[in-house]
């Protein structure tokens, strides 16, 4: 193998291929990362059994050829290297040589033969989406599923495809974050899947920097998708997911518009004061929102902010980073905050847009 | 051949020609999952592995089944069910795991749960930790480590975390084993070759109850096995519960990464419970037994039995079977009578200094040479004079005596060892559990 190639091109695609490598695999060859050329581009692959991407950057092909290398030391050489172009050229002994002006590198590879071959979807695609809107549904949703894998269904991600929408959902039990993206082209039929969700993270942190459209592809509990220049395969979380929707109250009796920003602020002015239990009070009145906060350690905080509220006066106790999960990863100017009473579900929804909820449960003392 | 020795034979077989990490990451989790006349159906663990074997590795698993099966002439490969994390033989954990819950779940003694508890100032931390534990399993204390004297409650504390558990959530996997039982299986795991299997059942449990830990003194495979089972469960936010008779630095020949374990999270102590939760406990169990019995009665039994709840429980029942067999009513008189061998139990008799000497340099891991001959060596001073205060105060020997008695010393020696340890007695309470706990140890044979 011999191609030449920008230091930026094979930098972007080494940042996606390298994050899914482990190290200290026993499997050496699972360590490093395939590099191949394919119909006059460069083909870079990583996996971990679990989650397989492929990229592909251009250059200029002088002979085909095949190579794997160690994914950390390529990724951080080339990230070092301060020259705009580099050759790669296999030699003998699976060792890739490097060079770029005064630099002269050789590292030591394995065998292409070895590494594991990515399955391949040759189905048409299941669904396709905007890329911006699933980056954006990603980015309201993934952060609330739960950390903790003992019920391995909800340390994933839902994905509900129904017509020409994408129910995408996330809980850890406490709190429920769900998000309706809308598809291009509606669905070649109805599917629920669970993602994991360090497959749905590195999605996101592809589609950064994607654009276009994005293809969906299913088969024997793998699930492929495809941007630009880049497939991400992985394998589906079994079991089914629980049904959520049933939990989302149907009518709440206060809601309060409020001003994110602000909320941001007095929520963390209050989280001062509640180092170890995390616990705050909202209340809200007829004339705003109260946050207050108190610890015997620390003192006490409350902070009002101004609102506009419709129904009974209420209040009830969040853990604040539940509700500064919500809000942060928002971008609206104003929200709502709907609350019931001190022991049901409330619920946070973006002003202007109804494809949003939010939904967390008060902690009882 | 069943399907799984079959599959063993071929794995067998292939593991000749690849290399350990090869081998291992294409055949971990995998199995035959259906097999008729002429072909088998291998079971794989995700696409990569089954793209892999289908494509590399099929004509080395053909001809390894010709080798054992030759009838088989055809490999297929399916996907079942990947669980996440898969560690060597997930699969077949899954597949038992229903009946061995059972079996996991069935060693807790239903007798033992937070209600028929009774708490009182000398068990309240250990209770409220163990209720924390119970009810936010593997995040407040982890692990929960309890300590006290024998027939306090340890067990029952701790079956109690496992019982609450398995109310609030009955699919849980709970483990409750004795050190010796954890002990004994190990064993035998190392022996038939079975050790990974013991993992898997010791490192998928949600909650592993350990009771008289200070067992694994001295047994130092068994003290790796569980410091990396430990380990294991800690990492994964998995509950440990532990109990036994001392502090985790005062147990003999263990390791010390293993002390450093035990104290990491939360360590309580049960001590021996006071007049009123004696009384409490012996009103509790009247109760449940539907007996009838005076106040004065089970105020006479409450005080004359102290250290010991289990004592105290004995106590009662052999009461209430005498007062059964004979159709009467308690009353002091026959209690005092009834109960004479328990109250004032023959404690004596059978107990001498050797005896003692014994059990101290036992419970120190010294010889009783050690404490005998003249050496000042502080690991040997310290158990001396315990021995010595102890053969005191339960035989009432004279002092002159009790020096002769070690290796011709002078009275005065013995008087000042007394002291010291009525001294220390009063400012540490780990030593006056350690002497109870010597005592009882005295008196147990």
């Amino acid at each position: 193998m011999k191609v030449e190639c920008t230091k930026e091109n094979l930098k972007k695609g080494l940042f996606v291929v390298s994050r899914v490598v482990g190290s200290g695999n026993p499997l050496q060859v699972l360590n490093n990362i395939l590099l191949k050329t394919d119909q006059g581009r460069i083909k870079l692959s990583s996996t971990n059994l679990e989650i397989g991407v492929n990229t592909w950057v251009g250059g200029k092909i002088e002979e085909d050829g095949a190579l794997t290398v160690p994914a950390k030391l390529i990724n951080e050489y080339i990230n070092n290297l301060p020259t705009e172009k580099v050759t790669l050229e296999s030699t003998e002994n699976s060792t890739l040589k490097l060079e770029s002006e005064n630099y002269h590198t050789s590292i030591k590879g394995l065998s292409h033969e070895d590494f594991p071959l990515i399955p391949q979807v040759s189905d048409e695609p299941f669904a396709k989406i905007d890329a911006q809107e699933l980056k954006n549904a990603f980015a309201e949703t993934i952060w609330a599923s739960a950390a903790n894998e003992t019920q391995p269904e909800i340390s994933g991600i839902f994905m509900g495809f129904d017509q020409d929408q994408i129910r995408i959902a996330a809980t850890d039990r406490y709190r429920l974050a769900e998000r309706i993206a809308h598809l291009l082209e509606p669905a070649r039929g109805t599917k629920e899947v669970i993602l994991p969700a360090r497959t749905v993270s590195e999605a996101y942190k592809i589609l950064n920097i994607s654009s276009g459209e994005v293809e969906i592809y299913f088969s024997e509990s793998q699930v492929l998708f495809k941007f630009d220049e880049t497939e991400l395969i992985s394998r589906l979380i079994d079991g089914s997911y629980p049904d959520y929707r049933q939990i989302i109250p149907k009518e709440f009796k206060t809601e309060s518009t409020v001003e994110r920003e602000e909320f941001i602020h007095a929520l963390k002015a209050a989280a001062l004061f509640a180092p170890d239990s995390n616990n705050v009070n909202v209340e809200i009145k007829p004339d705003g929102i109260t946050v207050t906060a108190s610890s015997m350690a620390a003192g006490e905080n409350t902070t009002k902010v101004n609102a506009k509220v419709k129904g009974d006066d209420n209040s009830a106790i969040f853990n604040f980073r539940y509700l500064l999960d919500c809000l942060n990863n928002l971008s609206e100017k104003t929200i709502v905050l709907k609350m019931i009473n001190d022991a049901s579900p409330a619920a946070i929804v973006p002003t202007g847009r109804d494809n949003y909820t939010y939904i967390v449960m008060p902690i009882k003392l | 051949m069943t399907n799984q020795q079959l599959w063993q034979a071929i794995l067998g077989n292939l593991e000749l020609s690849l290399s350990k990490a090869n081998f291992t990451t294409w055949f971990k989790s995998t199995s035959i999952i259906e097999k008729s006349d002429i072909g088998i159906v291998v079971g794989v663990p995700n696409a990569f592995t089954k793209e892999w074997l289908q494509n590399k590795y099929h004509q080395d698993i053909l001809k390894a089944l010709k080798a054992i099966a030759a009838e088989i002439k055809e490999v297929k490969y399916q996907i079942v069910s990947p669980m996440y994390v898969s560690p060597q033989t997930t699969k077949e954990v899954s597949r038992i795991a229903p009946a061995a819950k059972k079996a996991e779940n069935t060693t807790l003694n239903p007798k033992y749960s937070f209600n028929t508890f009774i708490v009182g100032s000398n068990n309240q931390l250990a209770h409220a930790a163990s209720l924390a534990v119970s009810k936010k399993p593997g995040t407040v204390y982890n692990p929960l480590f309890i300590y006290g004297g024998v027939g306090l409650g340890k067990t029952h504390l701790m079956q109690a975390v496992g019982a609450e558990m398995l109310k609030r959530d009955p699919n849980a996997k709970i483990l409750y084993v004795t050190s010796e039982k954890f002990t004994n299986e190990f064993v035998s795991a190392v022996q038939t070759g079975k050790t990974e299997h013991f993992k898997n059942i010791y490192r998928s449990v949600d909650i592993l109850l350990v009771d008289d830990i200070q067992f694994l003194a001295g047994r130092e495979g068994t003290q790796e096995e569980f410091f990396h089972t430990f380990n294991a469960l800690h990492q994964n936010n998995k509950q440990v519960v532990m109990t036994s008779d001392r502090l985790p630095k005062e147990i003999p020949a263990i390791e010390e990464r293993l002390v450093s374990r035990f104290e990491w999270g939360m360590i309580a102590d049960i001590q021996a419970p006071d007049l009123e939760t004696r009384l409490a406990i012996l009103k509790t169990k009247v109760k449940e037994k539907n007996y009838t019995v005076e106040l004065e009665i089970l105020t006479y039994i409450a005080e004359t039995i102290q250290s010991n709840i289990r004592e105290l429980e004995g106590a009662l029942n052999r009461l209430m079977v005498y007062c059964q067999l004979n159709n009467t009513r308690p009353t002091i008189e026959q209690v005092k009578s009834i109960l004479v061998n328990v109250i004032t139990p023959p404690k004596k008799r059978g107990v001498s200094a050797k005896k003692i000497i014994e059990v101290v340099s036992d419970f120190y891991n010294v010889t009783p040479e050690d404490l005998l001959k003249q050496s000042r060596k502080k690991e040997y001073v310290n158990p001396r004079q315990i021995a010595m205060y102890i053969i005191r105060k339960e035989l009432e020997t004279s002092l002159p005596s009790i020096g002769e008695f070690f290796g011709g010393r002078d009275h005065t020696t013995v008087i000042h060892a007394i002291d010291k340890i009525e001294r220390i007695i009063k400012e540490r309470v780990a030593l006056k559990q350690e002497i109870e706990l010597i005592r009882d140890r005295i008196y147990l044979n």
